[in-house]
């Protein structure tokens, strides 16, 4: 008996009708919005310098506190793009018309990575206790000292008491105010950098000195899980070494790169660079209470004697910029173009012979290798210059952590007579770059030591940071750093520029101005 | 033999006290605080005071030295003023790191080494003999960091074939082994091509020849175990300048090994890691030269007896 | 690092007049003449460095560093803008000092220490040879580097970090050659002529040991002016704007990609002069032992 047999017909439009199907199931499915895949992934980034100890409260550097700042959050944030201060742990704030009284409310259900909660309890220990309590010596403390006390007015409410200072929630995004887990340094103490706990997106996991720092994330976070699995920040002192280590693929991020080897990348699409503000001040700090730096002519000869437009055109092929105004760039509030001291060394002659050092002097300079991009290179390039005017400079370079500890000496004890630092201006106001120079900061309250006190100059900066009138300010400060040109407390020289790099995989990776890697959004691209 | 094995193992100990000496006066000839010197610049007064107690420093200098050496045989060397773990244990982390370079390199070395060497000293003046000896002249002037950094460009760089830096695996370990076995595979070929050579002159490798014993065995059974006793004394030598070029080809890699450990303690003025590291060199070494010595002897039956 | 290691172990002279045919047996070696060759410039280089240099090898020119090798500056300037070709022949000079002063401080201790060891037998010797074990229970570059961190970085303490390490070699060498020629019948015939034992050290026995000693010395200086240049690599030795060979390499490495003439040449430099030397001292290795044909 035969098969029936269907109809060529009737098969052509069943396999028509077939393909028409199949066709509009691929395409409904490639138009739905699929949910996002978790991108995930390890990023390693590399510094210059390692994080000399794993707390908020006693670190310096702000490349080392931002990675600090994964784990512990601060109080307010700065808009990466903007600048702008943001909420972060804080929720809002109002002060009084006189800045000198701050109420802060804390937003509410937040917990630290040991399942605590965060309250005003936490804000206490954290600033009050371990950043101003002087008993604590914590290098930072300085910069806070116009906080004279604070009250916990409920778990979640916090009243600050100031001598009067403006910019207070932009200073609470300076990450040695970071929140530590207050349960947490009950337990440790000062052992706290073994097993650090916040707030924030990453947890820690280890700290080998020297080798690496490791975080995971924190899923809990109140600001949504992160993206990437993993962080882990490798210290790599030398340049070219970080460098390779980017093109090799063992860094994804890298900081500090040579101008030469930045552009050269920059080119590269397998990488792109990370844009940052320029604002941190690179000089020559001169103890003015040592030796021969005591005198004026001195200090404004060793200014005579070093060519900073070399070292901007070379060493930095013209990405950096010309200090022209003490301790404030163009991108901060009170920048006000000074003067720059022209290279003239037969007048850097004249002056030193003048002071009585025709023959020049012996001076040793410090620094702290590693830690600023091409530090080295522009030290020898400074002694070079300076023994072009007669002076036996005898270079000592130290670890950051060593560095810090030379700078913190009382006078009558440091060492230091110059040292190649840079002052980095996270608030971007004039007032924290000049707090440097008023009588009340020397070390170990502050951290620089030029051990400089100069009456008109500080009775101008008290002026300056208790008015809110921009435009007064801006007069006031005008004329403190006029003061200090003349004085050359420093021998300036340049901003330093931001130049670092990110492999074309490792997405959204940025810089906020105040230099801290900015790696909330971050995430590994996989290769498909 | 037994006794001669302990004889030669008691004759570390007046060593290695030596080496304490040494490191113990180091530390004293620095000028500063020792107990500054121990615990960092900014370290508390409380953690000061109980450095001197722990150290004796409070007491005249043979006493110190006593306490010194109490401390170290109950594996307490000082704490490491960058980390704060205790210095032992900084070494244990990486020491692993280092062996397996100094391996790594050694088997590199001796085999490329001991091939051109025998090659050449079985061939001499051929084109191989003239060619790898100038090789091996060359590699024994080169300064490792200079290698090292051409190799680095090289392979990591321009070819992206190996990583530059770091250890993340086998492939970190590839340059520097490549770096610090180039230098002793250079001395271990022109070591072994005339040490072969002196032998093959020999009238023992003569008989055996005329004697009609095939080419190859002459080589392997009389030639080789006799040519390898001046090489295996050179390679107690060798492995110590394995041990110092292992400091600079690790600085160089930045390859997280006891050199670099050293280079960067050093740098930090980190003296607590230092001076545990002194010992630590100084004990593997002494270790291997006896393992060497012991070879030596099994190889060359006439000196067991001297 | 890198000793060209050959310590001499089995040299005897057996006469003085062995001399000039060891001269001849040199001559043939041609490898061994054209190191002799080079050693002589370098060390012409080096003393001669203030006429033969054409710039100041201090004179910095930021504005125009790294530039390759161009008109008046044939080897290039480094990242301070120096000329290359001057650091380079200032550095000779500070590796011949280097060289020179390591080897004698190890001599000037070593020799007098060997020699009293080997002639005075008994508790003398076991003292000093412990004491040269411990020394040896550290590689070389080790104990330069240990002296080096407890003296402080510079020059100066390089050279006598270096000079330390070499100790034990001169030493031990010194009390074989002093061991063996004490028993030639020449000084047995000294002794019982009745000639003092310091007489007879210096006069009959020291004289026969110079050869190995000066043998051993070329290939140690070419080994200290390497180390000097590990040392100045690791910034250890020779600080900057000295224009030591290691610390130029070291200065360079930054720039390896822009301007790689800045770490290749001083790395040259250092490799021709141990090459020199080790071409020497093979030279005279095989000179002086006939078997080797």
């Amino acid at each position: 008996m035969a098969t029936p047999r269907v109809s060529s017909k009737r098969l052509w439009i069943a396999v028509i009708a077939l393909v028409l199907v199949v066709i509009v199931a691929v395409a409904a499915y490639s138009m739905t919005p699929k949910a996002p895949e978790k991108r995930g992934g390890t990023l390693v980034i590399s510094l210059g310098t390692d994080i000399p100890i794993f707390d908020p409260q006693k670190s310096t550097g702000m490349q080392n506190l931002g990675i600090i700042r994964l784990v512990c959050e601060t109080l307010t944030d700065m808009d990466p793009k903007t600048g702008e201060v943001k909420p972060n742990l804080a929720e809002s704030w109002e002060s009084t018309p006189d800045a000198t009284t701050w109420t802060v409310h804390l937003r509410k259900g937040i917990k630290f990575h040991d399942g605590t909660t965060f309250t005003a309890e936490a804000v206490k220990v954290s600033i009050m206790d371990r950043l101003l309590n002087p008993q604590a010596k914590s290098p930072a403390r300085g910069s806070f000292s116009m906080i004279k006390s604070m009250d916990i007015k409920d778990d979640y409410t916090v009243v600050f008491h100031t001598t009067g200072y403006a910019p207070l929630m932009a200073l609470f995004n300076y990450a040695p105010s970071e929140i530590i887990s207050p349960t947490q340094y009950k337990k440790l103490g000062d052992d706290f950098y073994k097993q650090p706990i916040g707030t924030g997106p990453y947890k820690f996991v280890e700290h080998v000195k020297g080798d690496h720092v490791k975080l995971v994330a924190n899923p809990e976070y109140w600001n949504g899980a992160p993206e990437l699995d993993t962080i882990i920040m490798k210290p790599i002192p030398e340049a070219g070494a970080r460098v390779m280590a980017l093109e090799s693929g063992s860094s994804h991020v890298i900081t500090n790169v040579p101008p030469a080897d930045y552009f050269r990348l920059k080119a590269d699409a397998r990488f792109y660079a990370i844009q940052a503000l320029s604002q941190r001040s690179m000089h020559v700090s001169l103890n003015t209470k040592w030796g021969p730096l005591k005198d004026v002519k001195v200090r404004q000869a060793l200014n005579y004697a070093v060519d900073k437009k070399a070292i901007v055109d070379r060493i930095f092929k013209g990405t950096a910029g010309i200090m022209d105004c003490p301790g404030i760039p163009p991108s901060a509030f009170g920048y006000s173009k000074i003067g720059v001291y022209e290279y003239d060394p037969a007048k850097a002659k004249q002056l030193l012979a003048q002071a009585g050092y025709p023959n020049g002097f012996e001076v040793e300079l410090m620094y702290g290798a590693g830690r600023f991009l091409m530090d080295t290179e522009v030290v020898e390039a400074v002694q070079s210059y300076l023994s072009a005017v007669g002076l036996k400079v005898k270079i000592t370079p130290l670890e950051w952590a060593a560095f810090q500890a030379a700078e913190a000496k009382p006078v009558n004890e440091t060492k230091v007579q110059m040292a190649f630092v840079g002052f980095g201006l996270p608030t971007l106001d004039a007032d924290q770059a000049l707090e440097n120079f008023r009588s009340d900061s020397w070390p170990p309250l502050g951290l620089e030591p030029m051990f400089y006190q100069n009456a008109r100059f500080q009775a101008l900066d008290d002026k300056g940071r208790s008015i809110t009138d921009l435009a007064q300010r801006k007069v006031i400060y005008h004329d403190a750093t006029q003061i200090l040109f003349d004085e050359a407390p420093w021998i300036f020289l340049y901003y330093e520029p931001q130049l670092h790099l990110a492999r074309a995989e490792a997405k959204n990776v940025l810089m906020r101005h105040d230099e801290t890697i900015w790696l909330f959004g971050a995430y590994m691209e996989k290769k498909s | 033999m037994i006794g001669f094995l302990i004889r030669r193992i008691l004759a570390i100990i007046p060593i290695l006290l030596g080496v304490s000496l040494i490191v113990f006066v180091m530390l004293r000839m620095i000028p500063g605080d020792p107990a500054a010197l121990m615990a960092g610049e900014d370290a508390r007064p409380e953690v000061l005071q109980s450095l001197r107690e722990q150290w004796g420093l409070n007491e005249p200098l043979p006493n110190q030295y006593l306490v010194f050496l109490r401390n170290m045989f109950q594996g307490d060397l000082g704490k490491s003023i960058r980390s704060g773990r205790p210095a032992i244990e900084e070494i244990g982390d990486r020491y692993l790191n280092t062996v397996l370079l100094a391996t790594l390199s050694l088997v590199m070395a001796l085999s490329v080494g001991l091939f051109a060497g025998i090659i050449s000293g079985t061939r001499p003046y051929s084109l191989f003999d003239n060619a790898s000896m100038l090789v091996a002249l060359f590699g024994v002037s080169t300064p490792a960091f200079w290698l090292g950094l051409m190799l680095m460009w090289l392979f990591a760089v321009e070819l992206a074939w190996f990583p530059a830096v770091g250890a993340g695996g086998i492939q970190s370990l590839i340059l520097p082994s490549i770096t610090l076995g180039a230098v002793v595979a250079a001395t271990i070929a022109r070591q072994t091509r005339s040490s072969v050579l002196e032998v093959m002159r020999q009238d023992y490798v003569r008989t055996a020849r005329s004697k009609g014993v095939p080419e190859n065995t002459v080589i392997m059974k009389h030639v080789l175990k006799n040519a390898m006793i001046p090489v295996v004394t050179l390679a107690g030598v060798l492995f110590g300048t394995m041990l110092g070029g292992s400091i600079i080809v690790e600085t160089v890699f930045a390859y997280p090994g006891l050199g670099k450990l050293l280079i960067d303690s050093i740098s930090s003025r980190d003296y607590p890691v230092v001076q545990a590291l002194i010992m630590t060199y100084a004990l593997v070494f002494a270790i291997i030269n006896l393992a060497v010595d012991l070879s030596y002897t099994y190889l060359d039956p006439r000196i067991r007896y001297e | 690092m890198g000793e060209s290691v050959q310590t001499i172990q089995t040299v005897h002279i057996r006469q003085i007049g062995e001399a000039s045919l060891i001269f001849h047996r040199f001559k043939r070696n041609k490898l061994g003449v054209a190191g002799t060759v080079a050693l002589t410039l370098f060390i012409l280089l080096a003393l001669l460095a203030p006429y033969v240099a054409p710039k100041d090898p201090l004179a910095a020119d930021l504005s125009n560093n790294l530039t390759p090798p161009s008109e008046g500056y044939p080897l290039g300037r480094d990242e301070l803008g120096r000329d290359i070709l001057s650091r380079i022949i200032y550095g000779a000079r500070i590796s011949l000092t280097v060289g020179l002063i390591s080897v004698g401080i190890a001599a000037l201790i070593g020799v007098p220490l060997g020699a009293a060891s080997g002639y005075r037998g008994g508790w003398v010797d076991s003292l000093v040879m412990r004491s040269m074990d411990v020394l040896l229970s550290f590689p070389s570059i080790l104990l330069a580097i240990v002296v080096v961190a407890a003296l402080g970085p510079g020059l100066t303490n390089a050279m006598i970090a270096i000079g330390v390490a070499l100790v034990p070699v001169y030493a031990r060498l010194t009390r074989g050659m002093v061991l063996y020629v004490k028993e030639l019948d020449f000084v047995e015939a000294a002794r019982m002529v009745g000639a003092r034992g310091s007489r007879i050290l210096f006069r009959h026995i020291m004289p026969n040991c110079l050869a190995p000693i000066i043998v051993q010395s070329t290939l140690n200086i070419a080994s200290a002016i390497l180390s000097a240049a590990a040392l100045g690599f690791l910034g250890l030795g020779a600080q900057p704007p000295t224009p030591e060979w290691g610390v130029m390499l070291s200065k360079g490495r930054t720039y390896l990609r822009v301007a790689p003439h800045v770490s290749i040449f001083p790395g040259i430099a250092i490799m021709l002069t141990v090459l020199a030397f080790n071409l020497v001292g093979d030279g005279i290795r095989d000179a002086l032992d006939p078997r080797m044909v």
